[in-house]
């Protein structure tokens, strides 16, 4: 499973790396790209997103901690077999993980509770973390589906 | 085990609601917190897909999930952006500026860029090249969703394993 882990891995770190790129790159038709290929994800305010000198972060704040916590818990999965082992009870984590950022997210767009930069990073990287730990098995095992398709078909071709 | 014909109406219905909640001003918002409605759409055609399930057609497998997600994405990419072009090429703007006074009476806190945004959309030229091109992004990227939300709901409803 560690070959595969270490696909989701780079794939992850990828997905990170074009959200800071993004910015970095400003000027140039990658950078466009980028931008236009992470706003079909979010809706990338310059106000409520990181910035790169002047430029904005491919996404928000809370999409840049989700995915940079989801990318933090495959790196703590890959080196700690006994995380990886662990069992969760997948509703029990589903909403102790995602009910903070809907609540953060609802309270702030109807002006109760006024979001801030630090609730947006906790929420989402509490969503991030949560999303890793829930799912990296699963998508594992769909990368292991996918090689294992792949060498049928390249056995069958030749 | 059930046959693909039986994944056409809960991805179907996946793929519509996806395309809704991100063709309507308004309610795209619920997308602001990563793409909540997309992965809505892919845990939706699996919970649909499996409430249909019966003792006879097996149980359920991720392979289906997978098949599930991606359908639901590819549905709502070409979905959403056709009823986003019917809409604007038959009602123009007014259907945008019938939502957004929705959207302002609700007194929701949205930065100015949200309604800047929403002015560049309405002066944006439509032409067949940003119609393919959205299609393609939102093919990529709604595919890649709801995929996770079709696993969400594979990690969810899958089968306890026997005692």
């Amino acid at each position: 499973m560690k070959k595969e882990l270490n696909i989701l891995l780079l794939c992850t770190a990828l997905w990170c790396g074009g959200i800071v790129v993004a910015p970095a790159a400003e000027g140039t038709w990658f950078s466009d790209v980028l931008y236009r290929l992470f706003s079909a994800v979010c809706h990338q305010f310059g106000s409520r997103s990181f910035h790169l000198g002047d430029e904005p972060f491919g996404v928000c704040i809370r999409c840049t901690s989700i995915y940079s916590s989801f990318l933090t818990v495959l790196i703590a999965l890959r080196f700690s077999s006994r995380l990886r082992v662990q069992k969760w009870n997948t509703s029990v984590l589903l909403f102790i993980t995602a009910s903070p950022v809907a609540i953060d997210g609802i309270l702030s767009l109807f002006h109760i509770i006024e979001a801030t930069t630090i609730s947006r990073i906790i929420t989402g990287s509490l969503f991030g973390a949560g999303c890793a730990l829930l799912l990296h098995t699963v998508l594992c095992e769909s990368i292991q589906s996918l090689i294992t398709l792949s060498q049928r078909n390249y056995e069958f071709k030749t | 085990m059930n046959s693909k014909h039986d994944m056409i109406m809960p991805s179907l219905y996946g793929g519509l609601l996806i395309a809704t909640i991100w063709s309507v001003p308004g309610l795209n918002l619920l997308n602001c917190f990563c793409c909540a409605g997309v992965l809505l759409g892919g845990f939706l055609a699996v919970l649909l897909y499996q409430r249909d399930q019966s003792p006879e057609s097996g149980q359920l497998t991720r392979d289906e999930c997978t098949q599930l997600g991606i359908y639901a994405g590819l549905i709502s990419a070409v979905a959403g952006v056709v009823i986003q072009y019917v809409v604007m090429a038959m009602f123009g703007n007014v259907m945008i500026d019938v939502m957004m006074k929705i959207v302002e009476r609700m007194n929701v806190d949205l930065p100015p860029e949200y309604f800047e945004m929403i002015e560049m959309a309405k002066a944006s030229e439509q032409s067949l090249f940003s119609f393919i091109l959205d299609i393609i992004i939102m093919g990529i990227m709604n595919t890649l969703f709801a995929f996770l939300g079709a696993m969400i709901g594979w990690k969810v409803f899958q089968p306890k394993p026997a005692q």
